[in-house]
């Protein structure tokens, strides 16, 4: 079974307007259709919101807005077909009209599996020039006004049992371990995909819940001028900009009005089975090489703040 | 082409010892270092001299106290160190140094030289190539993370001056500068080579009419070694002027600090890269356009504490003190 990413994530909220706001501000697409309220990113990957009191969503795990369900997406409906009969072994699974299956991961968090609408849209890389080695002649570098998110790249899961949730995904589901915090965190792709990691799974002690998503753009430019946007737009920081040391991206993230927090990410570690997962200690030193945390807004004089 | 870039920058400081010890930690390597005379270079040869503010061998300050003495600008050849001796010695005094470095000054009065470049050709230290979604060029192999900075090359100087289009006359007409861009009535970014980066000189006018030191900049190789320069160089305890932040004009990524020997200094990566056929803008010289973003007193490696952390370490970490 081939899973190769994140299609789409399922909010369930008080405030629908005030949720796609937040969406919109952040760069994603809304699109027409359906009961629900859907943006998209540049490759087609949903966020969907729905109203907290939706029936039909699978229980939030956090008190609150939060996120609902996440859905995977994989190459084919044989890949679909063989998630269903192996989960199938000790839950309930479900069908949808479209396909999709549904079902709770091992610490009752909603899961789906689709075959994935996420289609691949190429990006010119990003010409930087070093001292006496230029990569772009006589072409301004680009000044983003706001970000377009190219690929919802993860989600962060709280998992106060890391053995049982660990087990559900590596090995029922072929997630594939990048990195970790030992007892602490886990750093998991899809065994299809080549990110550093789809899901990381948080152990915060008895805590449960939804933590944050993430989004890959295309640059550092983009990070920062996403980021200048959302703040523009009176959306607050959570943390950053900054740096992780983990998967070596630039990160910006937001508070989100849906629950937990919205990342913007650029310049991650991609991975093949070359890769030699590490051990890290939890230490600030392994969370980020620097932070910033009240967020940075457009120039207009020099901004003040505390490191 | 005649121009290579600036082959060195000399200022005249009260404590030479402190200067050294800042360009030091800023990256650059010590060649010399005494209470007279320090000298200090980037991976390419061109160098920062420091020497006391009333040693005699020093041209004439632009204005009182530690700044920039001389600008030397390296040269191809020897014939082009004539034709330029030629042309300053028409209005101005000319000397010429033992080893044929020439010397005079500009319009301005700040002492200018220029010899047979010294700078050597270098490429940025391996630098990992930088991921986009699709773009995948770094398979397997983590990001490079800097301890402090080691600056490639210096790449620029900034002055305020009574006015910029008589300095721009100068540069451009007698000495063969181009004009990148402009602040549109009160500034000029010039590059002595085409093709080149997007300024070795920038003038502002300043509207009492004065001549100053405003920084110096030194380029590096990629925004993760900016961050991990500026950080390392704070942890040093240097000051930050502004940054990290992002210019519009030369889309340069920066970070500058007070520099004890005068002005500022700068990191700056990701400059524009002009050949002819670049167009020459003139630019709003309003706020908005001098950053895209600017921090205001830097940044300092991360000390928050990260999710994968219990309170149970904070409480062990609290008793190991």
């Amino acid at each position: 079974m081939s899973i190769t990413g994140l299609d789409k994530v399922v909010y369930g909220v008080d405030d629908i307007e005030k949720a796609k706001g937040f969406w919109t501000d952040f760069g994603l697409t809304p699109v027409d259709g359906g009961d629900a309220t859907r943006l998209v990113t540049v490759e087609g990957a949903e966020v969907e919101i729905r109203s907290d009191g939706d029936a039909s969503l699978p229980a939030g795990l956090a008190e609150g807005n939060t996120a609902r369900e996440f859905i995977w997406g994989a190459e084919s409906q044989e890949d679909i077909d063989a998630i269903r009969a192996e989960l199938s072994k000790d839950r309930d699974v479900t069908v949808d009209d479209d396909g999709t299956i549904h079902t709770l991961d091992a610490l009752g968090y909603g899961v789906g599996f689709r075959v994935t609408r996420r289609r691949e849209v190429p990006v010119a890389p990003t010409a930087y020039n070093a001292p006496g080695q230029p990569a772009r002649v006589n072409e301004r570098g680009r000044i983003y006004e706001k970000a377009e998110p190219h690929r919802m790249s993860h989600i962060v899961l709280l998992a106060p049992d890391l053995d049982k949730q660990l087990s559900f995904y590596v090995d029922r589901l072929g997630f594939k371990v990048t990195d970790c915090y030992p007892g602490r965190g886990y750093f998991l792709r899809c065994g299809g995909s080549n990110e550093h990691h789809n899901l990381f799974l948080l152990h915060g002690g008895d805590n449960i819940g939804f933590h944050h998503i993430a989004f890959e753009l295309e640059n550092i430019h983009e990070v920062f001028g996403g980021g200048l946007h959302m703040t523009d737009k009176g959306w607050q920081t959570h943390l950053g900009p900054g740096r992780h040391p983990l998967s070596s991206c630039y990160f910006w993230y937001f508070k989100n009005p849906c629950g937990g927090a919205a990342e913007y990410d650029s310049d991650s570690d991609y991975i093949t089975d070359g890769w030699e997962p590490a051990e890290w200690p939890s230490t600030p030193e392994s969370f980020a090489e620097w932070a910033y945390a009240e967020g940075a807004a457009r120039y207009s004089g020099i901004q003040t703040g505390k490191a | 082409m005649p121009y290579v870039g600036i082959d060195a920058v000399t200022y005249g400081t009260s404590d030479v010892k402190k200067g050294a010890k800042a360009f030091e930690d800023f990256g650059l390597k010590k060649i010399k270092s005494g209470v007279n005379e320090a000298i200090l270079e980037t991976q390419d040869g061109s160098r920062v001299i420091i020497r006391r503010t009333g040693d005699k061998s020093l041209p004439r300050a632009i204005q009182r106290g530690s700044t920039v003495r001389e600008i030397t600008w390296g040269v191809s050849s020897t014939a082009d160190l004539a034709r330029l001796k030629k042309e300053l010695s028409k209005d101005r005094a000319v000397t010429e140094d033992r080893d044929g470095t020439i010397h005079s000054t500009d319009n301005n009065g700040l002492g200018i030289a220029f010899r047979k470049s010294r700078r050597r050709k270098v490429k940025p230290r391996s630098a990992t190539p930088i991921n986009s979604p699709e773009a995948i060029v770094r398979f397997d192999d983590r990001a490079t993370y800097y301890d402090k900075a080691s600056p490639l090359t210096l790449g620029h100087a900034v002055f305020t001056v009574p006015s910029y289009k008589e300095t721009q006359d100068f540069y451009v007409d007698r000495l063969g500068f181009f004009v990148t861009d402009y602040y549109k009535g009160r500034g000029v970014f010039l590059r002595c080579k085409t093709p080149g980066g997007h300024h070795n000189l920038f003038f502002l006018e300043d509207e009492a009419g004065k001549t100053a030191i405003n920084h110096v900049a030194f380029g590096v190789a990629n925004t993760h070694e900016l961050f991990a320069g500026g950080i390392h160089f704070t942890s040093q305890g240097w000051k930050t002027a502004v940054g990290p932040g992002r210019h519009i004009v030369s889309s340069c990524y920066f970070w500058y600090f007070q520099n004890p020997c005068g002005g500022n200094i700068e990191y700056f990566v990701d400059e524009d890269f002009c050949t002819e056929n670049w167009k020459p803008k003139h630019w709003n010289p309003a706020p908005d356009m001098f950053a895209e973003w600017a921090l205001g007193d830097g940044l300092r490696k991360f000390a928050g504490q990260p999710p994968t952390r219990t309170k149970q370490d904070m409480k062990k970490k609290q008793k190991a003190k």
